[in-house]
């Protein structure tokens, strides 16, 4: 405990101490557009500002927006110089911020470029919400719950969820929004697991009897085949109100030939004793040393 | 804990109070106060769903340094932190680097977990008892940093570390001995990882390469809360009871992560990409066991009144998935992307657990004696999975998006019986192989205020692999939105999935449907309405064995839920307004109610200095008392904070 406090007092310390190295936030040198577009003084601070800091003059401004030479002489004509919108403005992104791994790409995942969705619906170069970071225009969750209305009113409807901007919960958390199509564009773990292990490390394993499986797609279908990450009605967030149906789903003689299927259960489960499952089999998730999971 | 997190929220505000005094210009927004909670009803499951605390909290923190000149070491510095205080969750995050030469991203999260429900592990519910056998009062940390070196350049170096410890107590069952026992645990886990690695760019190629070394450790220690047990009867005649027990397992893994991407254009139209990651786990587990009581084992046939018993098992996981895929661009707005990704899984388990039955005698009572056993276990499990996937969008005009793709993800699962078996009957091994195909289709419109999306998907698989696997599901996904003026904004969505497996002896028919819509009506720049509805319809049924009859059934699972919500924001500078009333009513399953209110106002009375008092409502109420009634609750939260902005 008192090594978490020097240590967050340290880094605070560190910070002061930036400051005072810093001084002052100063002005950038203003360009020449900077004499009608006031925003254009404060661009140093701005992230594509310092990376464009040793270009000279205009020469920032000109490398999304074009020569502004023409727009200028012509007194401020909007229709001589690039205005970045829609898809086509997406394109200036990508020249610097095309970005390919095999889970992400700008310019083909979920929200690959197009008319409806691109980069400036989401992110705002020159006036990005104070307080989100990565210059997005809005807050992360209002942005997401813009298109997607579904999870995000699951979400802060239902009983049993991951509670969404407190403590820095947002759909970024378990999603990439720059995520290729397929596997709900998931932000998978580093060693590419379900994005649900990044804070549930515990469940991670491996275990000697091992419930599932917990990488993306699991035996089958991983952590979802059970819990419902947007949010249930049900404790847990399983997706059944009735613990011992969950199992029972699964763990039935009914099809002989389904893995799980046996051995089958024998419990009556009409006595309250065995109508949760998990009152015994308490190591669901899996086990060392228990092929029941009961330890 | 709780004078540590005070601390926490009240000094850091306070340091970065003297840091902006001292350095003028330097752009600020936090608030710090205080939150009360007043909670009417069942405080376990208010905690359990919420868990929000009175105390000190730093609400907000934004504080940035962007654009620094005159320093040679950084030219930036950022500092965000989130509902630091009182819990249950909390954020600090900070961005730093000079441009070219490097750059830092840490944050440090803190999330508190409680759980203490009357409907998990709780075989007294039919009682009316609210007594969970199963909760925990859990604390996680973790902190990510990741350093790199030249940004920007050909070679970047890369350096990472992550940390998270999970702890706390929490109670947990047993079944021992043809009862179950309530037990005492306390936990304490560690998940460390470092990585270095190096990105390069070298023109058309530009790919990076990083090594981790993560370790986790784990120690649980258990001891008997209740000597008696969930029987209240007797079992062949003997009331059984537990005087005492210990437990105490060690876990040590250690995992070396390597990944890998190279990504190279040919020519300006075709991008390929490669990649591979392989994580090695191995890992020790240890358990020492004992205990002492009345008791009866069916395994060995006897009572007995003592167990010692040890355990040791080993487990390694090699995981790989490696992947090449192109991104061809064929002409202004037509693209293709194509790829194939293998993923492959083994795992191979060993387990020894030695049992030393004290004082054992038959059921007759007659041949009193120790009985030793040795359980010898190895498991093997190996997936595999080859997945191959194209996807085309191409721009019809400027108004429409075509997307089409086909994805094919066979899977081949292999399961060694174990030696485990002799004890527990039944063929769990087996080799399954399962191909899901699926055919996708999207279009996307856009002309001028009017938006519209659809998205369809359609899987069909061969097999299924456990019960509850699909052989078809369709999805629909149908969005709309209309900016019909400045002030005027209409939104809709639905989202239809129908699952099914028709074959015999699963019976499997899953619908899922969700209806929503929105309408934001803003008649001045600084007052915006939004009301908004939502449908969430869920029917689920699949055919089981009802275990005490080995009669067929269906179990079915309902959902209806009907949301609904209004608000409205104010922002009449130096005052603002933020106001949400949403109601939420479940009547399937598990049929209940949920309101939720919220109330924020704010003004900053003076350049630097504001006010906002917050306040937020949760009435839940378990509508079909299916657990009972003592499930509801009324929790209320007002807060009071601080606003220091410049």
């Amino acid at each position: 405990m008192v090594k978490r406090f020097l240590g967050l007092t340290g880094l605070v310390l560190l910070v002061l101490g930036v400051t005072w190295i810093g001084g002052p936030a100063l002005a950038a040198d203003a360009p020449s557009c900077g004499d009608c577009h006031e925003q254009s003084k404060s661009f140093g601070a701005n992230p594509h500002g310092r990376a464009a800091c040793d270009l000279p003059g205009d020469a920032a401004c000109a490398s999304c927006h074009g020569d502004g030479k023409a727009h200028m002489e012509a007194g401020g004509d909007a229709s001589l110089i690039k205005g970045l919108r829609g898809a086509d403005g997406s394109e200036t992104c990508l020249t610097c911020h095309d970005v390919t791994t095999e889970h992400t790409s700008y310019r083909h995942g979920v929200h690959g470029v197009n008319d409806t969705v691109n980069c400036l619906t989401c992110h705002s170069v020159h006036t990005p919400h104070a307080k989100e970071p990565k210059l997005l225009a809005k807050r992360q969750t209002e942005l997401c719950a813009s298109c997607h209305q579904g999870p995000a009113s699951a979400m802060r409807s239902k009983a049993y969820v991951h509670h969404l901007d407190r403590g820095g919960m947002t759909c970024a958390s378990c999603h990439e929004p720059h995520g290729r199509r397929g596997e709900g564009a998931l932000k998978l773990t580093r060693q590419g697991e379900a994005p649900c292990l990044s804070c549930h490390t515990e469940k991670r394993g491996p275990f000697v009897y091992e419930h599932g499986g917990p990488t993306t797609g699991g035996m089958t279908g991983g952590c979802l085949t059970c819990h419902e990450p947007h949010g249930s009605n049900n404790p847990k967030m399983l997706t059944r109100s009735r613990v011992d149906l969950l199992c029972l789903e699964c763990h039935s003689t009914l099809a002989a030939g389904a893995l799980g299927s046996q051995p089958p259960a024998t419990h009556n489960i009409s006595l309250p004793r065995w109508r949760n499952c998990t009152t015994c089999h308490v190591a669901v998730h899996g086990s060392n040393r228990s092929p029941k999971l009961l330890k | 804990m709780r004078a540590n997190r005070f601390l926490l929220a009240g000094l850091l505000p306070a340091l970065l109070l003297a840091g902006v005094a001292s350095a003028q210009d330097v752009p600020l927004d936090v608030e710090i106060g205080y939150r009360f909670t007043d909670i009417k009803g069942n405080e376990e499951m208010f905690k359990s769903q919420l868990d929000e605390e009175d105390g000190l909290q730093l609400r907000s923190l934004s504080w940035g340094l962007g654009d620094i000149r005159d320093s040679n070491a950084i030219d930036h510095f950022r500092l965000d932190a989130a509902d630091l205080g009182a819990g249950p969750n909390g954020l600090l995050r900070v961005e730093a680097g000079r441009t070219g030469y490097w750059k830092l991203n840490a944050s440090w999260r803190r999330s508190e977990r409680y759980s203490n429900l009357p409907t998990i592990a709780n075989p007294f519910l039919g009682g009316g008892s609210l007594d969970s056998q199963h909760s925990y009062d859990r604390t996680r940390n973790s902190v990510d940093v990741d350093l790199e070196l030249l940004p920007g350049k050909k070679i970047r170096p890369l350096l990472g570390f992550s940390y998270s410890r999970y702890s706390g107590p929490g109670l947990t069952t047993y079944h021992v001995g043809q009862d179950d026992f309530q037990l005492q645990q306390d936990l304490k886990e560690r998940d460390t990882e470092y990585r270095v690695g190096v990105a390069f760019d070298a023109g058309p190629v530009s790919g990076q390469v990083v090594q981790g070394w993560r370790s986790f450790k784990s120690d649980e220690n258990l001891k008997l809360l209740a000597g008696s047990g969930n029987e209240s009867g007797t079992i062949l005649g003997v009331p059984v009871s537990l005087d005492s027990l210990t437990r105490r397992s060690k876990a040590d893994f250690d995992t070396p992560v390597t990944s890998a991407v190279v990504s190279g254009k040919l020519g300006s139209a075709v991008r390929l990409t490669g990649t591979y990651v392989r994580a090695d786990a191995d890992g020790d587990d240890t358990s020492d066991e004992t205990l002492s009581g009345n008791l009866v084992s069916y395994e060995i046939l006897r009572y007995f009144k003592g167990l010692a018993e040890s355990s040791a098992a080993t487990s390694e996981a090699l995981s790989w998935r490696g992947s090449i895929r192109a991104d061809v661009h064929l002409s202004a707005g037509f693209d293709l992307s194509t790829g194939f990704t293998r993923r492959n899984r083994e795992l191979e388990g060993y387990s020894l657990v030695n049992d030393l039955w004290g004082t054992t005698t038959t059921f007759s009572g007659f041949d009193p004696r120790d009985v030793s056993t040795i359980l010898e276990a190895r498991t093997r499990l190996e997936r595999s999975e080859d997945i191959f996937d194209v996807r085309a969008s191409l721009k019809l005009g400027k108004a429409v998006t075509l997307r089409l793709g086909f994805v094919q993800n066979q899977a081949d699962i292999d399961v060694e019986n174990d030696a485990a078996e002799v004890v527990v009957p039944g063929n769990q091994g087996g080799a399954y192989d399962r191909r899901v195909q699926a055919m996708e289709g999207g279009l996307a419109f856009k002309l001028g205020g009017l938006s519209l999306g659809a998205d369809y998907v359609r899987e069909q698989a061969d097999a299924a692999v456990v019960r509850t696997d699909f052989r078809e599901r369709d999805r629909l996904r149908l969005r709309g939105a209309w900016q019909a003026a400045k002030w005027l904004r209409v939104g809709g969505n639905a989202e239809i999935v129908d699952t099914s497996n028709d074959d015999f002896g699963y019976g499997f028919e899953g619908d899922m449907n969700t209806y929503g819509g929105d309408v934001e009506i803003a008649p001045w720049e600084f007052l915006t309405f939004r009301v908004g509805a939502g449908r969430f319809e869920g029917d689920h049924s699949i055919a089981y064995r009802v275990p005490q009859t080995w009669a067929n059934a269906d179990s079915v699972y309902r959902e209806r839920g009907d949301s609904l919500e209004g608000g409205l924001t104010l922002n009449l500078k130096p005052f603002a307004l933020e106001a949400l009333y949403r109601t939420f009513e479940n009547d399937g399953s598990f049929a209940y109610e949920l309101d939720r209110a919220r109330l924020r106002a704010s003004w900053d009375f003076t350049e630097l200095f504001g006010i906002a008092a917050e306040w937020d409502l949760d009435d839940y109420a378990e509508t079909a008392r299916t657990y009972g009634t003592g499930a509801d609750f009324k929790a209320n939260r007002y807060g009071i904070y601080l606003r220091i902005h410049k």
